[in-house]
């Protein structure tokens, strides 16, 4: 088998892409299990299974591609002789019978018998089984309504274990840590006879771009920058990340038609690989990368980047013609220590602000204890200078003319109707809730000194779009991302607001205060 | 039911005249423009069980607005740029649902007035009164402490028993559900009657054959695209399931309904529909039965001879045939070979349902013809009805409710609407499966 032949078979569309019970080829079965990365999943399905072998249902539920064949393939020996398993909810065997009918069946089976039943099931199917399973499983039926709601079942007799509730990602300090990917990534790469894609690699023809691309992936700063990609997709675009389209996305980039780094960000055909083209560092704007893409296009290179360039051909072998691929080289090896250390005076212009501030937000409200003074000052920070004044300014931003610190109630016929508003963080609140996942963090506001309003969920998405608008951005109607969720809090902003007593009324030279004194039964008028 | 009985045995030949049609059906051959946004404020007044007093105008109560205002402002020389501000335009019914109850006096063309008795039937059984929490500054309380002073019961005294209670459940539970969220309410009701003013008048087409087994009517597949999509030939359910399939009943609901105007002359009970009448039949016993046999029987004889139509070989063989029998010559007399002219009007009222009532959901579309489309708004607007409360319904789930609602899809515009969703940003995928999509709503 050559190297090529190797890496094809972590390709999604490989024969060996999808496990069953039955037997794989030879060279299949030795690569997986060699790159097969023991998960908390698999910890927590085998703790379950050893911990009692009574009557029960446990639920094995992901996405598809998520290894819960292989998980069951590992253990499936040892545990066959006290538990039964059902592999491929999604299937049946019966051409009569549909997946539905088959599962009906196989509880059918379960209640009449005496032993426990593992059953491996895509998180789709089990919603389709809750709403058309037969009616005498509604006890089944009900413990995953309930499972699906986001209420654990208390009851012992039905199990769910899910691959979503193990992240792929953890974050710990300026680290985004990949605790699957990460491993993945290394024991791919590692350099050692038992790893058979390695053995093969030393083999190949060292000209081959598969061979340079799979050199340049071994780099172990490479591997990190590309888990943070992951991570960034993750967040941004809410990419599903299983084992089955990471090793797709590995083969894709080591055999696409070019460098590396161009099958990262331009490559096409899976939804991965499509939102990592929005993740091109090559939109990155920056006075130093233009002046370096003119100039490299016209083949005007400065004394240490020919350096750095003959360094690159002599390492990796790589012959880089377009600034572009440079550029994409220099983002992925950012904390590569590599010759005279060119590519590093980018780091800055390649710097992604967005993702950065975002983990920065997220650890401050997963790790808020209410004591520490820097902590409280970020955490205000945040809120008045991103969430309050994005909030404000949208709110806003048909009456230009209404004073900073005032919300805009209505403007009807021209006149701006607005009041005083005070938003601030409730910090209370973050001392006792967490961020439940990474791909959002819930802020809380207060408005005036008792009002409270719904937590709101900032997304990556959301505080891209907060970023906007304070920067001047004015989003339309068309633009209906995120900008709903914005409208949401702008109008329970506005539902407080709206009770005040002093209320201000401004059109051209108009400016007057409005106040209702309850007790007189008067509006008292105070022009500007 | 028993006086249904009688009255399709009382058929009068006496009073064969012109086919005439005062029920069911919003619009009328050469109808013009509907005003939803009036129909909308007449809804409103149902749902709140509320309506102003006869006599009051919206300047009436501009007048009592001024005679507050001046009451109470110390400064009282800004009297007439308050009134500008609330009083031109409809800015003061965009503040609060109430006020839009003062736009019920408002003229109104005929159509709108179809409509407006057509929906009364849909409110028959259940009259929701909802309250409204408006969040008004303490201007606006004070207009409208005003007008809750000058409201008074509304009455909802329909004319007609609703052709298609499907439809009625659907349309009463999506607006009380508005009705909660009154920011919303103002701003989609008249949208949201437009809806179901086409889904009423499509699912009417779609049923009006369908009456023999006295069944209340169920929603009919009836295929549509978004109108972002391209309409392609290939698309069997588009073609076969979508317009073509609608335009040839659709032309035939003049003409039954106007038969069944016959049935419905007697004013002492509300009007009935036709799958009524065939569900009297079936429970009535053999006697009354052969009561309505032979009088319907002689009511077509007369009828065909009025209408010139040619003579059948074999009379019906009972009261249902006979009704069928009847309901065909209804249809035949305006065949282009019997009657130009009669045809001509059944050809106006085609032409009324094509240009008003679907003119936001019908396109031409070069090879592939009229298709049905659902442009972006009314897609969010239905998805957000179809949710209703609930905090997320899964994809699925929501397509069901979408055809409740008369609304299908085939799998090709199923993926569209879920990168429409992805776009505005209201789903949640559980997993990468394309199952576990679950829709939120964007209020």
């Amino acid at each position: 088998m050559s190297f090529g032949q190797t890496i094809e078979m972590l390709s999604k569309g490989s024969a060996q892409a999808v496990t069953t019970l039955g037997s794989a080829s030879k060279e299949a079965a030795k690569l997986k299990k060699y790159l097969y990365v023991r998960t908390p999943v698999e910890k927590a399905l085998t703790t379950a299974l050893d911990d009692s072998n009574a009557k029960r249902i446990l639920f094995l539920c992901g996405s598809s591609g998520d290894g819960k064949s292989e998980v069951f393939r590992r253990i499936h020996k040892k545990y066959a002789s006290a538990f039964d398993f059902h592999l491929d909810a999604t299937h049946s065997f019966d051409p009569g019978k549909n997946a539905i009918q088959t599962l009906d069946d196989r509880f059918r089976e379960y209640k009449a018998a005496e032993r426990p039943l593992v059953v491996g099931i895509n998180i789709g199917m089990l919603g389709n089984y809750e709403a058309d399973g037969a009616e005498e499983h509604i006890d089944i039926k009900n413990a995953i309504s309930n499972f699906l709601k986001g209420h654990p079942s208390t009851e012992s007799q039905f199990v769910f274990i899910n691959f979503e509730s193990y992240p792929k990602f953890a974050l710990n300090g300026k680290q985004i840590e990949a605790p699957f990917i990460g491993p993945l990534l290394r024991r791919i790469c590692d350099e050692s006879e038992s790893n058979p894609i390695y053995a093969e690699f030393l083999k190949s023809d060292p000209n081959t771009r598969l061979h340079q691309n799979f050199k340049l992936l071994c780099v172990p700063e490479i591997q990190d920058r590309i888990c943070a990609l992951l991570f960034y997709a993750h967040l941004k675009f809410d990419q599903f990340l299983t084992a089955r389209t990471i090793l797709d996305f590995v083969f894709q980039i080591l055999s696409g038609p070019g460098t590396l780094f161009d099958n990262l960000f331009c490559g096409h055909g899976s939804e991965l690989v499509d939102s990592l083209n929005k993740l091109d560092p090559c939109h990155a704007r920056s006075k130093r990368l233009d002046l370096f893409q003119v100039k490299a296009s016209l083949g005007l290179y400065e004394e240490d980047f020919n350096e750095f360039r003959t360094a690159a051909e002599k390492e990796f072998g790589l012959t880089v013609k377009e600034p572009r691929t440079w550029v994409r080289l220099f983002y992925i090896m950012q904390e590569v220590e590599f010759s005279n250390n060119y590519h590093h005076q980018f780091r800055e212009d390649l710097k992604r602000d967005l993702f950065d501030k975002y983990r920065e937000f997220w650890q401050l409200h997963r790790d808020y204890e209410g004591s520490d003074k820097a902590q409280k000052n970020a955490l205000r920070s945040f809120y008045k200078d991103t969430l309050v004044s994005a909030v404000t300014r949208f709110a806003n931003r048909f009456a230009p003319e209404i004073r900073r610190d005032r919300f805009l109630l209505g403007k009807p016929n021209g006149y701006a109707l607005s009041a005083t508003a005070t938003m601030q963080p409730d910090l209370s609140k973050l001392e006792n809730i967490a961020p439940l996942q990474l791909r959002f963090f819930e802020a809380y506001l207060r408005v005036g000194h008792e009002h409270h309003i719904r937590a709101v969920p900032i997304t990556v998405n959301f505080l891209e779009l907060a970023f906007r608008i304070n920067a001047g951005y004015r989003p339309n109607t068309h633009d209906k991302t995120t900008v709903v969720q914005l409208e949401e809090v702008v109008e329970d902003v506005r539902r407080i607001v709206k009770q005040t007593q002093c209320l201000s009324v401004q059109k051209g030279d108009i400016e007057w205060e409005l106040i209702d004194d309850e007790v007189e039964d008067e509006i008292i008028v105070e022009r500007r | 039911m028993e006086h249904l009985v009688d009255r399709l045995s009382n058929v009068d030949a006496e009073k064969i005249g012109s086919n005439k049609l005062t029920a069911y059906l919003p619009y009328r051959k050469g109808a013009k423009e509907f005003d939803f946004e009036s129909v909308a404020c007449v809804v409103l007044s149902w749902l709140m069980g509320k309506q102003v007093k006869r006599n009051l105008s919206m300047d009436a109560f501009e007048a009592k607005c001024s005679e507050y205002l001046e009451d109470r402002l110390s400064d009282t020389s800004i009297i007439e740029d308050l009134r500008k501000m609330y009083f031109s335009g409809d800015a003061l019914s965009r503040t609060a649902p109430e006020f839009m109850l003062l736009r019920t006096h408002a003229k109104t063309n005929a159509s709108t007035k179809h409509l407006v008795e057509l929906l009364k039937s849909f409110f028959d059984k259940s009259l929701p009164s909802v309250e409204f929490e408006s969040g008004t500054n303490f201007l606006e309380k004070g207009f409208l402490d005003l007008l809750k002073n000058e409201l008074r019961e509304a009455d909802i005294a329909a004319a007609e028993e609703c052709y298609l209670p499907f439809v009625a459940e659907k349309f009463v539970r999506d607006v009380t559900f508005l009705a909660g969220h009154s920011e919303y309410l103002l701003e989609q009701l008249p949208s949201c009657i437009e809806l179901y003013n086409f889904i009423y008048c499509t699912q009417l087409g779609l049923n009006i054959r369908n009456w023999t087994s006295g069944s209340p009517p169920s929603s009919k597949p009836l295929y549509f695209i978004l109108d972002t999509e391209k309409a392609s030939s290939e698309r069997v359910h588009v073609t076969k399931e979508g317009y073509r399939s609608l335009a040839g009943p659709m032309a035939d609901v003049f003409p039954i309904l106007s038969m069944l105007e016959y049935f419905n002359s007697d004013t002492d009970y509300p009007k009935a529909p036709l799958w009524s009448y065939a569900k009297a039949v079936h429970d009535s016993d053999d006697s009354n039965r052969a009561r309505v046999h032979k009088s319907l029987v002689e009511f077509s004889e007369q009828f065909r001879l009025d209408r010139k139509l040619p003579a059948v070989p074999a009379a019906p063989i009972d009261a249902i045939e006979a009704m069928k029998h009847l309901m065909s010559l209804g249809v035949k007399q305006f065949a282009k070979t019997v009657n130009e002219g009669r045809h001509r009007v059944q050809q106006q009222y085609m032409e009324v349902f094509d240009k008003e009532v679907a003119r936001n959901f019908l396109q031409s579309r070069g090879r592939a013809g009229r298709v049905l489309v659902i442009n972006q708004d009314f897609v969010l607007l239905l998805t957000n009805l179809a949710i209703g409360d609930r905090p997320s319904v899964r994809f699925q789930e929501l397509l069901r409710a979408f055809k409740e609602r008369g609304f299908y899809f085939d799998k090709g515009s199923q993926q569209a609407l879920i990168s429409f969703y992805e776009r505005v940003g209201n789903v949640d995928r559980m997993s990468d499966s394309g199952d576990a999509v679950y829709v939120r709503n964007t209020i």
